[in-house]
């Protein structure tokens, strides 16, 4: 396996990922230590539920963060409805309001790029299932910054077209299924 | 860009300034750092930039949950003396125009006079116009009806020179002053309700305890200060407000002088 010296793993899915998402976290080992963002396509203006849903299986604690706060180990962050999530040169969130990407606040693409411009070589980017272009460029972003890419296998998607699009751009590290995806995750130092 | 007056971005987030330098840049085609410099000796570019550097992406009822709280229970309550709202970094007009509407429902218009700021002068000819950004009518009448249960939003619209505007009758009231707040604030010890929605994302920590102390200073004992529902109230500061509402983030400035050290729930 390439470098796993990991410092944060961020996450990206539209239509169809809620339940990759759950699966994963509900698999994660208990003292799994990366931070976690998670970037997920969601309805703008429903604020509950999400949150609430992937923390029912979740083994690490799920938290919609505010604005300026630092990311912490065993803890996955979810980017809130109706914004946008960054993530800053010094390991704090950045939330904004600023105009929607691909129809979409947040926007996948922009927590991915920022990610991969903060932490180079030491971010590893999941791109999961999905109906929309939205995610791919950040995914490319990662890769350009010598991140480590993941994209799952489009013949394990609801709706391929968010991997189809990924994939159209670069050559992601792994094309892997969710269960594979948790392995990869599992076996991760730390 | 400090040397023109209003524009000192020094404390903004940095990752905000390379965003939106970056898109102006491209939507100007902008390729080199000269250009830039050179296109800044232009008032236009200048104003355009300030534009720019405002976030104008809000919508009206924006957290409909917040408004019908406002309209029902904090506007009622504010102290007696208050005939002042204040929108210290409004851009697009739609949190000024949202307060007007909800006074003119809970039939106190007239009662307060609202002082929304911008540091851009076309913001503020847009908001003292009444201008409706007409991509976000569908998101408008949405909220609206998640706020009333009714359809009375587009009752409120008119039509000035081909351009969709809020009614004369509730943008009277919505004075827009051109400036910064942290350089020019109302001279006046009439505040009695301050809304900081979403502004604070855009400032390095140090400007967003400055803007805050900088606010709740303003504010008239028993007035209270809205934020954004994710924005960061530093911990010194929130131990000097009471907080009325975790999720919509209201605050209350104590009536006594000394600070309230507790948190305390309506």
């Amino acid at each position: 396996m390439e470098s796993t010296d990991f410092k944060l793993i961020v996450v990206g899915g539209s239509a169809g990922s809620f339940s990759v998402v759950s699966h994963i976290l509900a698999g994660l080992r208990p003292d799994f230590k990366l931070p976690i963002v998670l970037s997920l396509h969601r309805l703008k203006h429903v604020r509950s539920g999400l949150v609430e849903g992937l923390s029912l299986k979740s083994k690490l604690r799920v938290i919609e963060p505010n604005d300026k706060e630092k990311l912490q180990q065993n803890t996955v962050y979810l980017a809130p409805a109706n914004y946008h999530l960054f993530v800053e040169l010094d390991g704090t969130v950045a939330l904004s309001t600023e105009e929607s990407h691909n129809h979409s606040r947040p926007s996948i693409d922009h927590t991915l790029g920022s990610a991969a411009y903060a932490y180079r070589d030491k971010l590893l980017g999941i791109l999961l299932t999905g109906a929309n272009r939205d995610g791919a460029a950040g995914m490319k972003e990662i890769a350009d910054n010598k991140g480590f890419t993941i994209v799952q296998d489009p013949l394990s998607c609801d709706i391929a077209t968010m991997p189809n699009e990924a994939l159209k751009l670069f050559h992601p590290d792994r094309l892997m299924n969710p269960e594979d995806i948790l392995h990869f995750l599992n076996a991760l130092p730390g | 860009m400090l040397e023109y007056p209003g524009m000192d971005y020094t404390e903004y987030s940095l990752s905000f300034l390379k965003r939106r330098l970056t898109r102006l840049a491209t939507q100007q085609r902008i390729r080199r750092k000269e250009q830039f410099l050179e296109r800044l000796h232009e008032a236009d570019f200048r104003a355009l930039l300030l534009t720019e550097l405002c976030v104008a992406n809000t919508e009206m009822f924006r957290d409909p949950a917040l408004w019908r709280l406002l309209r029902d229970k904090f506007l009622p309550a504010l102290p007696q003396e208050c005939t002042c709202l204040w929108l210290p970094h409004e851009t697009s007009g739609e949190d000024s125009y949202s307060l007007a509407l909800i006074l003119h429902e809970a039939e106190l218009p007239g009662s307060f006079q609202i002082i929304a700021q911008s540091p851009s002068h076309q913001h503020c000819q847009a908001v003292e116009a009444g201008l409706i950004n007409q991509q976000h009518h569908e998101q408008n009448l949405s909220n609206y009806k998640r706020l009333e249960d009714r359809d009375a939003y587009e009752n409120y619209l008119v039509e000035e020179a081909g351009k969709s505007c809020i009614a004369q009758s509730l943008r009277q009231n919505i004075n827009c002053v051109q400036g910064h707040f942290l350089n020019r604030q109302p001279k006046r010890k009439d505040i009695g309700l301050i809304l900081f929605r979403n502004v604070g994302l855009y400032f390095n920590p140090r400007l967003n305890h400055k803007a805050l102390r900088l606010l709740i200073d303003a504010l008239m004992p028993g007035g209270y200060l809205v934020l954004g529902l994710k924005d960061h109230l530093p911990t010194d500061l929130e131990k000097e407000l009471m907080v009325c509402d975790s999720a919509e983030r209201i605050y209350q400035k104590p009536l006594s002088k000394e600070p309230s050290y507790g948190i305390h729930r309506f």
